[in-house]
């Protein structure tokens, strides 16, 4: 069920945190991320999801939007299917959180590509991944533990 | 002889538009494209021969210059934006395309609604 479909109940407290997150909260988000760029404190992202870590991996080399959706597709054989909405949301962060630049405009279009710190995030998330799969086969296929 | 266009209601709030984009969906099913809404309130529709026809709702501002990126993402992804109306922004999907649903993260699709709309409607509200 996606978040507009829940049925709670909000308690009085709840409601008025939630319109003072909506009104006020949310649009202090940009000079946050801005002020934050350069704090060591910054927010990290703690994992990526699926379409996060193929938009990352995108922009290992220089692409625009459009090629971003088009090179996730390709690359997974169309099971992970990146809508423009959705881009959009995750460059406009990526953006704000240093972890892509944009390169150049061309024919109106963006151009994005990764940068160290995107890297590392990146090849944090590969390591991570690779954790797991390697854990998922010590259980699962009865290969020895390291 | 079938009549080239008709009318409906269309009297959606910005919380219903996925009703709105089934009711859409519904009558592009039938043969019929949306061509415009009046006064936020009635539809027109045109006879289509298209059966690829599906329609998404969105909200965007398209008085912010970061929004035409938005629109030309879409654009380009083989969505049109075919109108406005109120908070809601239509768009239809182009001739020979088949793109995927604009909004592909329920979490961020509602993140989005939440700074577009949301935050727009309680403010609107605020000195009543």
């Amino acid at each position: 069920m996606t978040p507009l479909g829940r049925a709670k109940r909000l308690a009085p407290a709840e409601f008025l945190i939630d319109i003072y997150r909506i009104l006020i909260y949310d649009n202090y988000t940009d000079i946050r991320y801005n002020w934050g760029r350069c704090a060591p404190w910054r927010k990290k992202l703690d994992t990526l999801t699926e379409p996060m870590y193929y938009v990352l991996l995108s922009l290992v080399e220089e692409r625009h939007g459009y090629g971003v959706m088009q090179y996730a597709s390709q690359l997974t054989g169309g099971r992970v299917a990146i809508g423009a909405g959705t881009l959009y949301a995750l460059l406009d962060r990526f953006e704000r959180d240093g972890l892509i630049i944009r390169t150049r405009l061309e024919d109106n279009r963006k151009y994005y590509r990764l940068t160290a710190d995107g890297r590392k995030v990146l090849e944090e998330e590969f390591d991570r991944l690779r954790r797991q799969v390697a854990d998922g086969e010590c259980v699962l296929k009865g290969r020895r533990m390291p | 002889m079938k009549e080239s266009t008709c009318w409906r209601l269309f009297s959606y709030l910005a919380i219903d538009y996925k009703a709105a984009q089934a009711e859409l969906d519904r009558m592009a099913a039938e043969g019929w494209a949306l061509e415009q809404v009046h006064s936020g309130v009635l539809a027109r529709f045109r006879r289509t021969d298209r059966t690829d026809l599906r329609y998404f709702l969105d909200w965007t501002d398209a008085t912010k210059p970061e929004e035409h990126d938005y629109l030309q993402l879409c654009t380009e992804a083989g969505w049109e934006l075919v109108e406005t109306v109120g908070y809601l922004n239509i768009y239809a999907s182009r001739p020979g395309t088949d793109p995927l649903p604009i909004q592909t993260d329920p979490a961020l699709e509602y993140q989005r609604y939440r700074k577009k709309v949301l935050r727009r409607m309680l403010l609107a509200d605020l000195p009543s």
